[in-house]
C-alpha cells in the first residue's frame, strides 16, 4: 500500500483491509478510468479511487476532466460527473458508475472489479447460455440510491451480465445525485432500469430475471 | 392487537350515495382497493373538510383502482338530510355508509361506545378484502387525504412488484453513505 496515497474518509482501517485482501485475487490488473467534472462529488470520487487503487498493485487510476477524452464519455459518460469506467487488458468491461459508490454500492464497485479482474466465480453453463442470447446491443442504465440492497445486488447482475455478453453495458447511477433524471422518470423507488431513455422496469431482480427481462427486448 | 392482514368479516348495511340509497355487504368490496373511511358523525365541523378533501381526490383514488366508503355510525337517512343542507355533502361521490347498530366501527376497534361515534380510522383494504394499512385518530385530529392515496399507490406497487423496492427519500447534496461490503453470494 502507498502510503503517501490519498485518504478517502469513506474508507475506515476496517474496510481498507478487507478491500486489501479482496485485491489480493485480483488475476489480471483492472484500471479505473474517471471522468470528473468540476464538482464536489468529482473531487469525492478522486479521493476515494485514489485511495482504492492503493490498496493493489493490480489496481491502476487513469482519470479526465470533462471534454478530454470523447471517447470515453461515448463509452461511459452519459454526460453525469463523476463517472467510473471499469476497465482491463481487453479494454472497456462495459461497467460504469456514476456517483460515488458508497452504501451498498461499494459491493458492485468491488465486484465489477473483481470480475474485471478475473476473480469472479463462473456462472454456471445454462446461465451463460441465457445471457448469450441477448444479441442486439443494449445500454441499461440502473438508478439507485445507495441505502439500497435491492439497488446493489441489481447492479452485480446487469454488470456481470455485460461483462459476459459484449452487446450489453451496464451503469449505475447514483440517481439522488441527478435531479434532473429523477424527475424525467419520475423515480419515486428504486432501482429503476432505464434504457435508451425509456423505464423497463422497478424493483430488484435476479440476474436470471433480468437476462429474460433484456432476451424480450424489441429486436433481440 | 393489529388489524394488519384481517379479513373483512360478513357486514350488510345502507349507504347513501348521490341521492340514492343502497345495500353494500362485504362482497362489494371485493375485487378492488377500499378505502373506509371512518368519522364521528354527520353534521359537525371537521368532517366535512375531511370528506370534501376526499371528494376532491376521488378521481385519482378510482385511477388507483380503489373505491372509498365514508362510515359513520348515523343512518342513511341522515346522510341523506345532511345532502339536502349542505352542498358540500351533496357533492360527494363516493358511497356514505351507515353503520348505526356499530357493526363496522366494532370490526375495525373505532367505536367509542359511550358516544355512540367512531373515531378518524382509515382502513385501507386489498382486492382481497384484507387490511393493508391503517390509521386511527382520536376525535380532533383531522387526516390527509393526499397522504392515503400515497399510501394506496405504495401498497399497490408492493401489491404488483413484491418487497424489492425501496422508497427513494431524494436529498440533494446529502453526503455519500458509508460504504458496506457485502459480497455472498455475489461472487
Amino acid at each position: 500500500m502507498d502510503e503517501n496515497a490519498a485518504r478517502s474518509s469513506l474508507i475506515s482501517a476496517d474496510l481498507e483491509s478487507r478491500l486489501a485482501e479482496l485485491f489480493g485475487a485480483l488475476k489480471k490488473d483492472v484500471t479505473l478510468c474517471c471522468l470528473f467534472g468540476n464538482d464536489e462529488k468529482s473531487e469525492e470520487m478522486r479521493v476515494f479511487a485514489e485511495h482504492l487503487v492503493s490498496l493493489s498493485p493490480k489496481l491502476k487510476l487513469n482519470s479526465a476532466a470533462a471534454g478530454e477524452k470523447p471517447e470515453w464519455e461515448q463509452l461511459f459518460g452519459l454526460g453525469l460527473f463523476p463517472a467510473t469506467g471499469i476497465w482491463n487488458e481487453n479494454g472497456f468491461c462495459r461497467a460504469s458508475f456514476h456517483g460515488v459508490p458508497g452504501g451498498h454500492e461499494l459491493s458492485s464497485f468491488v465486484t465489477a472489479i473483481l470480475a474485471a479482474g478475473d476473480s469472479a466465480e463462473p456462472l454456471d453453463k445454462a446461465t451463460l447460455k441465457d445471457i448469450a442470447k441477448i444479441k442486439r446491443p443494449i445500454s441499461v442504465e440502473i438508478c439507485v440510491s445507495l441505502g439500497c440492497q435491492h439497488c446493489a445486488k441489481l447492479v452485480m447482475a446487469a454488470q456481470r451480465i455485460a461483462y459476459e455478453n459484449p452487446a450489453v453495458s451496464a451503469h449505475m447511477i447514483d440517481a439522488n445525485l441527478y435531479p434532473e433524471l429523477v424527475s424525467k422518470y419520475q423515480i419515486q423507488r428504486v432501482p429503476v432500469v432505464v434504457s435508451n431513455g425509456s423505464v423497463l422496469s422497478v424493483g430488484g431482480m435476479t440476474l436470471f430475471e433480468l437476462s429474460a427481462l433484456l432476451r424480450k427486448q424489441p429486436g433481440n | 392487537m393489529s388489524l394488519l392482514h384481517e379479513q373483512q368479516p360478513a357486514f350488510s348495511v345502507w349507504c347513501y350515495q348521490t341521492g340514492a340509497f343502497r345495500e353494500v355487504t362485504q362482497k362489494d368490496l371485493l375485487g378492488h382497493w377500499s378505502l373506509l373511511f371512518f368519522y364521528p358523525a354527520d353534521f359537525t365541523f371537521v368532517c366535512p373538510t375531511e370528506l370534501k378533501e376526499l371528494a376532491e381526490m376521488y378521481p385519482s383514488f378510482q385511477k388507483e383502482g380503489c373505491e372509498i366508503y365514508s362510515v359513520s355510525e348515523d343512518t342513511h337517512f341522515v346522510h341523506k338530510a345532511w345532502a339536502d343542507v349542505s352542498a358540500t355533502i351533496r357533492a360527494i361521490p363516493y358511497p356514505m355508509l351507515a353503520d348505526p347498530a356499530g357493526v363496522l366501527a366494532r370490526q375495525y376497534g373505532v367505536l367509542d361506545e359511550a358516544a355512540g361515534q367512531a373515531y378518524r380510522g382509515a382502513f385501507l383494504l386489498n382486492p382481497e378484502s384484507k387490511v393493508v394499512l391503517y390509521e386511527i385518530n382520536d376525535m380532533g385530529i383531522g387526516r390527509n387525504a393526499e397522504e392515503l392515496l400515497r399510501k394506496l399507490q405504495a401498497a399497490r406497487f408492493v401489491a404488483e412488484h413484491g418487497d424489492q423496492v425501496c422508497p427513494a427519500k431524494w436529498h440533494p447534496g446529502e453526503e455519500t453513505l458509508t460504504p458496506s461490503l457485502d459480497l455472498v453470494g455475489a461472487l
